[in-house]
């Protein structure tokens, strides 16, 4: 097997690269536009828009043609003007129904398209290589990633009926002013007043109905942590306890909740009377005009059915404002979540650094290095092909391990291949050196799927399964390789995951290999045997890759080539025998 | 319960939902409503009849404005008018405020039905058997609490109160036509059958189409919450891509489950569209007709028209939310699927049914398990383990446990050894009760492991540590709600967890999601002082000091061994130096006890247990 070092550091797709590389922040507005707006849905939402539109118009022009029927054809009595009436009633029912279904058809596809869109972008920011500096409760991205990002897109609908709400109303405005000037103007000129009116109505909405969207998401995110935490719930008889708990949260959101409809029953209480009152007003304006001879019979019922369907548009923008408040504070939360800040800055001047594949030496951590906040690292020099263990201080060494993964930041001073890891990209760091978290993280996949995750185009290597008797594991599956790992599939045990995320990690071609802690759920015999098999893989395949081992366990400290132990005074280097010997701070240590 | 648990990470990684917790048929879906709806009686009735009198009222407006339309076709006086007009805005003002209390009176009845069935549902949830949760996982319990629960918010909120209303307003508007005349009623009437055509075949169709988009939503949701929660390991992997197109397919899939679900609805759409013009037509010809013979005003046939045009919006919105209301259907029988079969009326999810009692029951024990006043008069079996003839098996053809007998006396210390996989974990299971014996009995505290009494004498910690979201004192005070800060202070100072005082904000401090991350060991110390809190005769400890350095894992030995003190307990140890110090040891080989006494004894007597001791003991200092 050629030297993995040797091939080609792995490019990933640039894909991701996190959303804010950019320098335009993630805003409500923009989140919103993107939604709507990208990924050719722009032409879909004009589409969407037009379709509502004509429907509403459609839907305006009914009264219009119920006016002529009463006066072309039920006061003179003239059949024939009702049979071409009622043609024109069913060809304007034609358009409404087709209108609505291109335009419902296009705006799902907007909504769903664009929810499916923003969540994408809402994982991709969460998997960024970039990380992020404080990161968020699972069950709260869940949250924001499964119902704010339809509410977001779902603003498609809202402002595709807020257009067709509006031109229903320009073509009302339109025959009524063909009935009656002044009636027209009227209605033109108190429209659009009591719309601003109800705009600074709902504002004082949008804070209780985000009151109410984040009391019920606190729910969700309770409800999830303590379904996740189910078995140890369980194990101290918690259960009621948190049930109790999940209660009082669930009282809180209801409370929060009966607030917002109280202040949205009132806003649509407002909504409809004033609506209605424009009706009563007209409804007599057009009587007394009619009386005086100003206008038809049938202009007036024309006027009056007009006056009665404006109700509808108006109403529509009344609740399609109620409607946005909500969906900006989901646009609000989904923003912040794209604009969370990341752990490591964007590369600045000084990156661009590459790790050299022929450097003799794997790591270099300087005396004097430190993490970003301070904690101290452990000098030390690691070469290729070396077996390093490493014990003693849980922190530093912790830190040392969570600095070479990436997932801490480290002031200059440690090195990865003559490069400092300061300047390097995450992603190149993470394509030379694989330093998996401790906590075993498998996914929902064929066994052979999870084995070779960081090998992909490889199937799972023989020698490595028998090497961590991962062979064995598979002996006592009844799928073997093909298992799909689940809560059904396979009921592992702690040691039987970490054996599989050991040998996960071996099969790895990177340069360099930091494990953390890989065997504590092994007993002593097995531990033994995997010490002893892969040091043997490792020298027998002449690899050229440095392992790390930071670990407590005397069994792999005694299988490496040499080990670092980090005390209050220092560090001191040496085989594992000698150290037991010579420095009795190992031996408090080492386990 | 212990289980032989995943590591630290909770097992995001679960079954797709296909495979899991049982989902509600319709009666049972529709039995549940009905008592929701009986347990609100009051509500639903008041809100139901200021609905129906606030439609009578909008419907007067209608019927003042043919009046006036009368008016002017006589040639009225205009003070006719004014007064039509005047009565027309009392009419309107009254029924705005009826639908207004109507509406809040719905919003009311139907909040706290909500509040209670999610809260039934996150009790449901909590208490699903073990068993079960390790088949179906946490990942489809965790949709069903916040997706499917959400749907359901929704539905109450939005949807309800919309369909209430059109409901009663099409209801009176029919009977305000009859009223005019009853021919204008029959006009109207023919639009029927194409409604009930429509809505007969949205019936059929949409109860699969939209069950399929919850599924297809629910596969999102696990997808998604798999790549938030082992985001640090696909990223150290390089795999982020690959689970990005995972996320893709997935809701790519939900995305046309969703479009299938439209096109139901625009059929439906198509014929109601379609019964609105045969009606607004038959009622414009009977129009004519009546006029024509004299046996209407005009006045009388603007308002039939006018009527019969008010109707397409309470249809159109009984339309618009029909599906909606499909879709809180099928969530709502994904979240009685998890309310246990005696339906909402047999849970009291206030009532903590085993913790009050148990403390009731222990009250008077002492530590020994000598003598104990109280309820509960427990027999010298008290805080002892009993195995006996245990046999155990996942799959039928693989038993994992062949006939294991153990006796653990009160207060006795038995550490249990061997190679991974020989069964260690899953007799501490079948010890907490998580699992039942395929063969054989488990007795705990005298009574059947996994019975209410043996489940409240037992507590079990295992390497699976879960820091809860809240502060430190909250999360301890789930083991002791009634603790206060010394009480909590006392058992963490018991494991060694001085460092409560280096917190930004000592016991108050926000800790697990969202807050300060807690490293493995101390968060294993935290599990330990939740132990410590609990009054546990019996402890199962899986692993549970495995999990740090060597450092840390000394500190937790002690911690371990003083939460011990006085308890029996029941220790799944990898580090030899533990079982050298327990009671006794019971050593463990492809499911079977091998050996069983002390160190010495068995260092002396049985030649596995040397062998495991030599393994572990070369290379250190001893």
């Amino acid at each position: 097997m050629p030297s993995p070092v040797s091939a080609p550091p792995r490019r990933t797709r640039d894909s991701s690269a996190p959303a804010t590389a950019s320098a335009t922040p993630w805003t409500v507005r923009r989140v919103a536009g993107h939604a709507l707006l990208a990924a050719g849905r722009r032409t879909r939402l004009a589409v969407s828009t037009t379709g509502l539109v004509l429907h509403e118009v459609a839907e305006a022009l009914v009264p219009v043609l119920v006016g002529a029927v009463i006066d072309h054809a039920v006061l003179p009595r003239d059949g024939r003007a009702l049979g071409l009436l009622l043609g024109a009633l069913v060809a304007l029912f034609v358009v409404l129904s087709w209108s609505w279904r291109f335009g419902a058809l296009a705006a799902t596809h907007v909504t769903t398209l664009g929810e499916h869109d923003l969540r994408l972008l809402g994982v991709r920011r969460v998997l960024a290589h970039r990380g992020t500096a404080r990161p968020r409760a699972a069950g709260e991205v869940d949250a924001v990633l499964t119902s704010d990002t339809g509410q977001v897109a779902g603003t498609s609908w809202a402002v595709g009926e807020l257009v067709a709400a509006l031109a229903a109303l320009a073509v009302a405005a339109v025959a009524m002013i063909h009935a009656s000037p002044a009636l027209g103007v009227g209605v033109l000129v108190v429209t659009p007043a009591l719309l601003v009116a109800l705009h600074h109505l709902s504002r004082p909405l949008d804070a209780r109905t985000g009151a109410a969207q984040q009391s019920a998401a606190r729910t969700v995110g309770a409800a999830a942590d303590m379904l996740t935490g189910l078995r140890v719930l369980t194990g101290v008889g918690a259960r009621p306890a948190a049930a109790a708990r999940y209660r009082a949260l669930s009282r809180d959101a209801l409370a929060a909740a009966l607030h917002a409809a109280r202040a949205r029953v009132a806003f649509t209480g407002v909504s409809s009377l004033l609506s209605g009152l424009v009706l009563a007003g007209v409804a007599l304006a057009a009587g007394l005009v009619a009386l005086d001879g100003g206008m038809t019979l049938g202009q007036m019922v024309t006027v009056v059915g007009l006056a009665q369907y404006v109700q509808r548009p108006m109403d529509a923008v009344g609740w399609v404002l109620v409607d946005l408040a909500a969906r900006r504070a989901s646009a609000r939360r989904v923003a912040a979540l794209l604009e969370d800040a990341p752990l490591h800055p964007a590369p600045g001047a000084a990156a661009g650094a590459a790790p050299d594949p022929s450097h003799p030496v794997a790591i270099e951590v300087t005396p004097g290095a430190t993490t970003a906040d301070g904690t101290p690292l452990p000098p030390l020099r690691v070469a290729r092909r070396e077996v390093v263990g490493v014990a003693g201080d849980a922190v530093r060494t912790r830190a040392l391990v969570e600095a070479l993964a990436g997932r801490t930041r480290v002031a200059p001073g440690v090195r990865v291949l003559a490069a400092d890891v300061t300047t390097l990209d995450p992603r190149t760091l993470r394509d030379t050196v694989h330093a998996p978290p401790h906590d075993v993280a498998l996914v929902t996949a064929p066994l052979a799927d999870v084995l070779t995750a960081g090998a992909p185009g490889t199937t799972p290597d023989p020698d490595v399964l028998h090497a961590t008797t991962v062979g064995e594991v598979l002996e006592h599956l009844p799928d073997g390789l093909a298992t799909v790992l689940d809560g059904a599939g396979a009921r592992l045990s702690g040691g039987q995951r970490q054996r599989v995320a050991l040998a996960r990690a071996w099969a790895t071609p990177h340069a360099v290999l930091v494990l953390h802690e890989p065997t504590t759920a092994l007993d002593a015999v097995t531990e033994q045997h995997v010490a002893r098999e892969l040091v043997a893989l490792h020298a027998r395949r002449g690899d050229d890759r440095a392992v790390l081992l930071v670990t407590s366990s005397a069994t792999l400290l005694a299988a490496c080539d040499r080990v670092v132990v980090v005390h209050a005074h220092g560090t001191d280097s040496g085989a594992h025998v000698d150290l037991l010997a010579r420095v009795p701070a190992y031996r408090e240590v080492v386990a | 319960m212990s289980t032989p648990a995943p590591g630290t990470v909770p097992t995001a990684a679960t079954a797709p939902p296909a495979a899991a917790l049982p989902v509600a048929d319709p009666a049972a879906t529709r039995r549940y409503a009905w008592q929701v709806l009986r347990t609100h009686r009051g509500g639903v009735a008041a809100a139901a009849v200021v609905l129906l009198v606030g439609a009578f009222a909008g419907l007067v407006p209608v019927w003042l404005i043919g009046r006036m339309v009368d008016a002017v076709a006589a040639d009225a006086a205009p003070s006719r008018l004014w007064w039509s007009a005047a009565a027309l805005v009392a009419a309107l003002v009254g029924a705005t405020a009826l639908a207004a209390v109507a509406r809040l009176l719905v919003a009311r009845t139907f909040e706290h039905a909500l509040a209670d069935l999610r809260e039934r549902t996150v009790h449901a949830a909590l208490h699903v058997p073990p068993a079960q949760v390790e088949r179906a996982g946490t990942g489809d319990l965790v949709a069903r609490v916040s997706g499917d629960v959400d749907v359901l918010r929704t539905a109450v909120s939005q949807v309800l109160p919309a369909v209430c209303g059109a409901g009663a307003t099409i209801l009176l508007t029919v009977g305000g036509l009859a009223g005019l005349d009853w021919r204008f009623a029959v006009a109207v009437l023919t639009a029927v059958p194409l409604q009930v055509w429509g809505v007969r075949a949205f019936g059929r169709r949409a109860g699969p189409v939209f069950r399929a988009e919850r599924a297809a939503a629910a596969d999102r949701t696990h997808q998604v919450l798999e790549a938030v929660t082992a985001a640090d390991t696909i990223r150290a992997l390089g795999t982020s891509d690959a689970h990005e197109r995972r996320v893709e397919r997935a809701s790519l899939r939900a995305v046309d489950r969703t479009v299938e679900g439209l096109r139901v609805q625009l059929a439906f759409a198509h014929r109601l569209h379609a019964g609105e013009l045969v009606g607004l037509g038959a009622v414009l010809v009977v129009g004519y007709w009546l006029v024509g013979a004299g046996a209407a005003t005009v006045g009388a046939a603007t308002t039939a028209a006018l009527l019969v045009h008010r109707l397409f919006d309470p249809v159109g919105i009984l339309l618009s939310q029909v599906d909606d209301l499909q879709r809180a259907q099928a969530a709502l029988a994904r979240v009685v699927g998890v309310l246990p079969a005696d339906g909402p009326a047999g849970d009291t999810p206030d009532a903590a049914p085993g913790t009050t009692d148990a403390r009731a029951a222990v009250a008077g024990t002492t530590v020994a398990g000598t003598t104990v006043a109280g309820t509960h008069a427990p027999t010298t079996d008290a805080g002892t383990i009993d195995v006996r003839g245990v046999t155990f098996a996942y799959d039928p053809d693989r038993p994992v446990l062949h006939a294991v007998d153990l006796h653990v006396a009160a207060g006795e210390v038995v550490a249990l050894v061997g190679a991974s996989g020989a069964g260690k974990s899953t007799l501490a299971r079948l010890v907490t009760g998580a699992v039942a014996p395929t063969a054989g009995t488990v007795l705990v505290d005298g009574a059947p492991a996994g019975s209410p009494r043996a489940a409240t004498a037992v507590a079990a910690v295992t390497q699976e540590v879960h820091v809860f979201a809240g502060t430190l004192a909250d999360d301890l005070r789930l083991a002791r709600p009634d603790a206060d800060d010394a009480r909590l202070r006392d058992a963490l100072t018991l494991v060694g967890a001085d460092w409560v005082d280096d917190l930004p904000e000592g016991l108050r401090t926000a800790v697990g999601a969202g807050g300060l991350p807690l490293s493995p060991d101390r968060a294993q110390q935290v599990a330990l002082a939740r132990l410590a809190l609990t009054d546990a005769r019996v402890v199962v400890l899986d692993e549970a000091t495995a999990e740090a350095g060597s450092g840390a894992a000394r500190t937790l030995d002690v911690a371990a061994r003083r939460v011990l003190a006085g308890r029996t307990a029941l220790v799944v140890v990898h580090r030899l130096d533990q079982a050298a110090r327990a009671d006794r040891i019971a050593l463990l080989d492809a499911g079977r006890v091998v050996a069983t006494g002390t160190h010495d004894e068995l260092l002396a007597g049985c030649e596995p247990y040397a062998r495991l001791w030599s393994a572990w003991h070369r290379g250190r200092a001893s």
